[in-house]
């Protein structure tokens, strides 16, 4: 089985983070930039000292920690779509439409009564939530263009 | 006795379950549970206002031991290291075992935070008030300390993965200076990143993915439950049966609770920490040790009544549930401070002892609530299972400040915890970073002022000088030294 050096990996996104800040750092007044001042040099160091240990004394990790499959890409893929059109089409339009893809991507099975099943389901989540965050604590949430 | 009448307890354990829910739905933190509440209770009278509001905090902090335990996802940041056992015990088929225990660990925890207030509330708050910058600083790096011992498999990574929480931290308005850092010119990044999305994503949506990767499993085939009727008993025996551990912890969260600006996501973490340390069996924990369970959730309860010290004792709200109860005690007519111990002194004790009753019925509360939803979870097959988590995380984060920013910064910290768990990196450190960053900034920086004061030429001097600092600074070289001192002791007593 493939191994990953998770050490190298670990280290070049410590070691990339805190260069990342480095460029970000701006123009801060004295007292603002202090803190920041310490904190990113002692994080590039870490990131390097992790690199090192990746070539002196390497901590391994089966290459099948990283496995995906599509159920877990669509997971993400839809989170993000239900999050950046919430306040377009509204949260519970994108918010039934999400869950219901979801409950049918987990299912496995793209019937048309499964279909319906997940949208029966979907609905009476949203319904609920609606119910306890938005009626019972009092949130609201965006309602777009539909609802 | 104006606690115990029939009004007061109907509102107590009217306010409870609500608490137990509000802090069991991620995202819905204690404040937003009393800030809500505070509007009901204006037309009350002073003390049944008062103990609703105070029935309702407690219930809050102990709800989020339930998500924390069942989903791996802290239902307020009181309860972050509540995730590092209960999840695990819940998925070794010992979640109501988990639930129970958390249970009355947190009873027991109010407990001993209630007679701490009442017994130590005027000396404490005077303790509290010599606290300066100096002492943040040096508070915050005791607390970094516990690095070691939340990351024992790779100390590197951990301190790495604290210097980036604390990095991340930086993020949004700076608390000396007010210029806008790291934000990238995005206006909802100048409050900084959120911390609770942050905890959401890196506790919970890694789970999500997790499960995504076996979708026809059910939560039950690996958490079943197999201790069956004296799980109850079990429990008991969990907190009881190590009472060290229990009160230890019980007094941290108390006195953590004290300090201002310090709250339950401190104390939880530094009760776990203490609890490893004086453990036999340190290696069991994060790996369904009960005792992890007992020290956080003693201590984040313990937390609410110590934030009650500064707040009754002085007027200072310690903490944001703190100083809503200011209001509300405002709002009540009664003026927080040293006059709350002359004139209004039945309605304060009245307030103080209520904290007795409402841990009574938030035990009672927790053990019915804790078994039905303990139960309901184990039916649910994943496939249903996760796509509800998955809103309740979008949701939970949503409603923190209803900014659609929040719930990417979730989304993106879930992926990163997903990865950088697989890659070893703990995400227990990074979050306490994350705490610990802006305390130990300000008191770093506010503290350097102060110095100047004294020498122009040294002015870290303060931070070495000061009596309080001294004791810090003791506690966070055993603190942090404490994993080589332990294995030196160890290997004297076979020689011996």
């Amino acid at each position: 089985m493939k191994q990953l050096n998770s050490d190298l990996i670990g280290g070049l996104i410590v070691t990339g983070l805190a260069v990342f800040f480095h460029l970000l750092r701006d123009e801060f007044t004295r007292l603002a930039a202090m803190f920041p001042d310490a904190v990113i040099p002692v994080v590039g160091a870490l990131g390097i000292a992790i690199l090192v240990k990746a070539f002196v004394k390497p901590q391994y990790i089966s290459s099948e920690v990283f496995r995906t499959n599509h159920i877990m890409v669509l997971t993400v893929l839809l989170g993000f779509a239900w999050v950046l059109s919430m306040k377009r089409i509204g949260f519970a339009v994108s918010g039934f439409f999400a869950i219901t893809f979801l409950l049918l991507v987990f299912s496995g099975k793209f019937t048309l009564r499964n279909a319906l099943r997940c949208s029966a389901l979907a609905a009476m989540e949203i319904g609920l939530v609606y119910l306890v965050f938005g009626w019972l604590l009092n949130v609201s949430f965006p309602s777009g263009i539909l609802f | 006795m104006s606690v115990l009448t029939l009004k007061n307890l109907l509102f107590m354990s009217f306010a409870v379950p609500i608490g137990i829910m509000a802090g069991a739905l991620p995202g819905f933190t204690a404040t937003m549970a009393v800030a809500l509440m505070v509007p009901f209770t204006f037309t009350m009278e002073p003390i049944s206002g008062l103990v609703t509001i105070g029935a309702l905090y407690c219930a809050t902090i102990f709800g989020g031991s339930f998500s924390a335990i069942l989903l791996n996802t802290p239902g307020t940041p009181s309860s972050i290291g509540t995730t590092f056992d209960g999840y695990p015990m819940a998925r070794q088929g010992r979640g109501e075992e988990a639930i129970y225990t958390a249970t009355i660990a947190s009873g027991i925890g109010g407990f001993v935070g209630t007679i701490i207030l009442i017994a130590f509330v005027v000396p404490l708050a005077k303790v509290s008030l010599r606290f300066g910058p100096p002492e943040y600083f040096w508070t915050s790096i005791f607390g970094l300390t516990i690095i070691a011992s939340l990351s024992s498999q790779s100390i590197l990574k951990g301190i790495a993965g604290g210097a980036m929480g604390i990095m991340i931290s930086m993020i949004g308005v700076a608390p000396v200076g007010g210029d806008v850092r790291f934000n990238l010119g995005l206006a909802s990044f100048q409050g900084g990143v959120e911390l609770i999305s942050v905890l959401i994503g890196f506790f919970c949506l890694p789970e999500v993915l997790r499960m995504a990767l076996t979708p026809d499993t059910t939560y039950s085939e690996v958490g079943k439950n197999e201790n069956g009727k004296s799980v109850i008993t079990v429990a008991m025996r969990n907190v009881f049966g190590h009472m060290g551990n229990t009160f230890r912890s019980s007094v941290i969260g108390a006195l953590v609770g004290i300090l201002p600006g310090a709250g339950g996501n401190i104390a939880n973490l530094i009760a776990y920490n203490e609890a490893k340390r004086a453990a036999k069996d340190p290696e069991t924990f994060g790996k369904g040790n009960a005792q992890g369970i007992v020290a956080t959730e003693s201590s984040n309860n313990a937390v609410v009544e110590g934030a009650m010290v500064p707040l009754l004792a002085l007027g200072i709200p310690g903490s944001p549930p703190a100083a809503i109860i200011y209001g509300a005690l405002l709002l009540q007519g009664l003026t927080p401070g040293p006059d709350l111990f002359t004139k209004g002194a039945h309605i304060t004790y009245a307030f103080m002892l209520s904290f007795f009753v409402s841990n009574i019925i938030m035990v009672v509360m927790g053990f019915f609530a804790g078994k039905a939803i303990y139960k309901m979870v184990l039916k649910i097959p994943t496939r249903v299972l996760a796509p509800g988590i998955l809103m309740l995380t979008i949701v939970g984060s949503y409603s923190i400040r209803g900014n659609e920013m929040d719930v990417l910064v979730m989304l993106v910290s879930g992926i990163a915890g997903f990865i950088l768990r697989e890659l070893d990196f703990n995400p227990g450190p990074i979050v306490l970073g994350l705490i610990l960053g802006p305390i130990a900034e300000k008191g770093l920086v506010q503290g350097l002022l102060m110095g100047r004061m004294v020498s122009t030429t040294s002015p870290w001097i303060v931070f070495f000088t000061r009596p309080i600092c001294i004791v810090l600074i003791i506690l966070s070289l055993l603190s942090a030294f404490w994993p080589f001192l332990k294995d030196r002791f160890a290997k004297r007593i076979p020689v011996e």
